[in-house]
């Protein structure tokens, strides 16, 4: 549902992502592996349309989306949930999640937030209070309750666990396993990427802005270099 | 004596709210203290005489320059704040000084520099509460103004736009994230905040009856000493600003003279920034995230 091919990404003159192809198939999950400045961010923000000058092409629901600005993208369904969460801290919980909706043209009811508010309690009882207010852990949940706000098709989660603890990761990826379940293909930028690979169908691993494995997580996760490098395992 | 002189300042303060609400919606949601806000106030006031005396209705007037006005504001939104945003935050400061007085002097070379008066077309009416005589365009700007900042809060508030705004204000970057675009949001707070002033000189020409092509410099001063006095970035602090700075101004023309009313005013508002450095409704943190 979502293919790119030949991406190329730069800030000013660094280059920070370098001829990236990835395709992500109707209701998978596909992890981005890499170290820190590999480029994964970046990729996720140019598959957004908010990189200026990026080259390639992206296809989303088998239309071309190249030319397409990120509103136009996320209306479509394709839809981010930044690193470090990003929620607007000057903002209420429920005003966060209406503005999850933004770029839709009907106006979301009380039954779909109600529907957020049912997956997340922790947010239903402070619907109303600034979101700066929340722990690390209620604001990932806010920021993927804002972003299924969109009715996305695909949400790109970068980093989802940075900063949880351990208990919390799990609930995020638990969180991840239950979307996926219900059809929904995530594409999973992760730094811990044992986490990753379990919770994924196909994985490409980037270094310095270029794709250099792609696969199977499987497989990925009995590959030499994977292991040696992202799995604390000895080559 | 002292209830006529207080709603006199309050009809004063009228004007000096709306500004100070122009300058905190530029200052609260984008961190642009928009130096052309006396600019957009004098084409609000002095277009409505320039197209009265060319025989138009007032209504069609007050509509035409309100419109002049704003589309001065978007251009100012063009080629200060939307080129130069990511920048040093002085450059867009600087532009719009420049646009200040290149749109003071475009009026000045276009109708000269004298200032003129403005019939007012509600003549001498006002109505008498006891011994306090309350003119009615003043009375109606006083209401006008209040009602309009109300509308105002409740669109931030609540609205879309609102919470578009509000998003953009505390991270243009997250705010692209969930699709908003930054470059359509901005310009209809350009539009919103350059209205503002712009009715602000509309009112201020009708209450006093006199217009010139620097009308906007001493109010808009007196709208930005009452935006910093209120706490910078509140708009209810602006509110609370303009109306004190309104009273404070006719008690020290009516109890020392016309030549004192700025010492007493901007030595009010030293002495406030002295013991309150942020304002009276201002807390630490200056600028965003205030709305």
């Amino acid at each position: 549902m979502l293919e790119a091919a030949h991406l190329s990404a730069a800030y000013g003159p660094v280059r920070a992502l370098d001829d990236v192809s990835l395709t992500v198939g109707q209701g998978e999950v596909m992890a981005v592996l890499g170290a820190n400045g590999a480029g994964k961010s970046t990729l996720l923000r140019t598959l957004l349309g908010l990189m200026p000058g990026a080259g390639g092409s992206v296809r989303f629901l088998g239309e071309d989306i190249t030319k397409l600005s990120a509103p136009e993208r996320v209306r479509r369904g394709l839809v981010l949930v930044p690193e470090g969460r990003r929620v607007l801290t000057s903002l209420t919980v429920e005003e966060n999640l209406l503005m999850g909706a933004y770029t839709r043209r009907d106006t979301p009811g009380q039954a779909e937030l109600d529907a957020i508010y049912d997956r997340f309690s922790n947010l239903a009882a402070r619907r109303h209070m600034k979101a700066g207010v929340l722990s690390g852990g209620e604001q990932q949940m806010l920021a993927i309750g804002r972003a299924m706000m969109a009715k996305p098709k695909l949400i790109m989660l970068d980093e989802p666990s940075l900063g949880l603890s351990p208990r919390l990761t799990a609930e995020v990826f638990a969180l991840i396993a239950s979307l996926n379940a219900e059809g929904m293909s995530i594409l999973l930028v992760e730094q811990n990427a044992l986490l990753a690979l379990e919770a994924s169908r196909q994985a490409l691993v980037l270094e310095l802005g270029r794709a250099v494995v792609a696969g199977p997580s499987a497989e990925l996760l009995k590959d030499d270099r994977v292991r040696g490098a992202y799995l604390g395992a000895a080559a | 004596m002292i209830a006529q002189q207080l709603v006199n300042g309050l009809m004063l303060g009228a004007i000096y709210v709306m500004v100070a609400v122009s300058f905190t919606l530029f200052f609260g949601c984008l961190n642009f203290l928009n130096f052309s806000v006396p600019a957009l106030f004098m084409l609000g006031g002095f277009l409505t005489w320039a197209l009265v005396q060319m025989g138009l209705p007032w209504v069609l007037a007050v509509v035409g320059a309100l419109a002049a006005a704003a589309l001065a504001s978007l251009v100012v939104e063009r080629l200060t704040w939307r080129i130069q945003r990511g920048g040093p935050p002085l450059i867009p400061l600087v532009s719009s000084l420049g646009f200040l007085i290149l749109f003071e002097n475009l009026v000045l070379v276009r109708w000269g520099s004298d200032a003129r008066s403005i019939p007012s077309p509600f003549g001498d009416a006002n109505i008498r509460i006891g011994e306090v005589v309350v003119g009615i365009p003043q009375l109606a700007c006083l209401v006008v103004a209040i009602g309009l900042v109300f509308g105002l809060q409740f669109l931030l508030a609540r609205s879309k736009l609102g919470r578009g705004i509000r998003s953009v204000a505390e991270s243009p970057e997250t705010a692209a994230i969930l699709g908003v675009e930054v470059n359509k949001v901005v310009p209809r707070l350009f539009l919103l905040a350059g209205l503002f002033c712009a009715l602000a000189g509309v009112m201020f020409s009708l209450s006093y009856q006199l217009v010139s092509p620097f009308m906007g410099d001493q109010v808009a001063l007196k709208g930005l000493a009452a935006m910093v006095l209120g706490g910078m970035g509140n708009v209810w602090g602006a509110v609370i600003g303009g109306l004190i700075i309104g009273v404070v101004e006719v008690f020290a023309i009516s109890g020392l003279s016309a030549d004192h009313v700025n010492v007493v005013v901007y030595g009010l508002l030293l002495a406030v920034l002295i013991i309150r450095p942020t304002g009276l409704f201002g807390d630490a943190a200056l600028g965003q995230q205030k709305l």
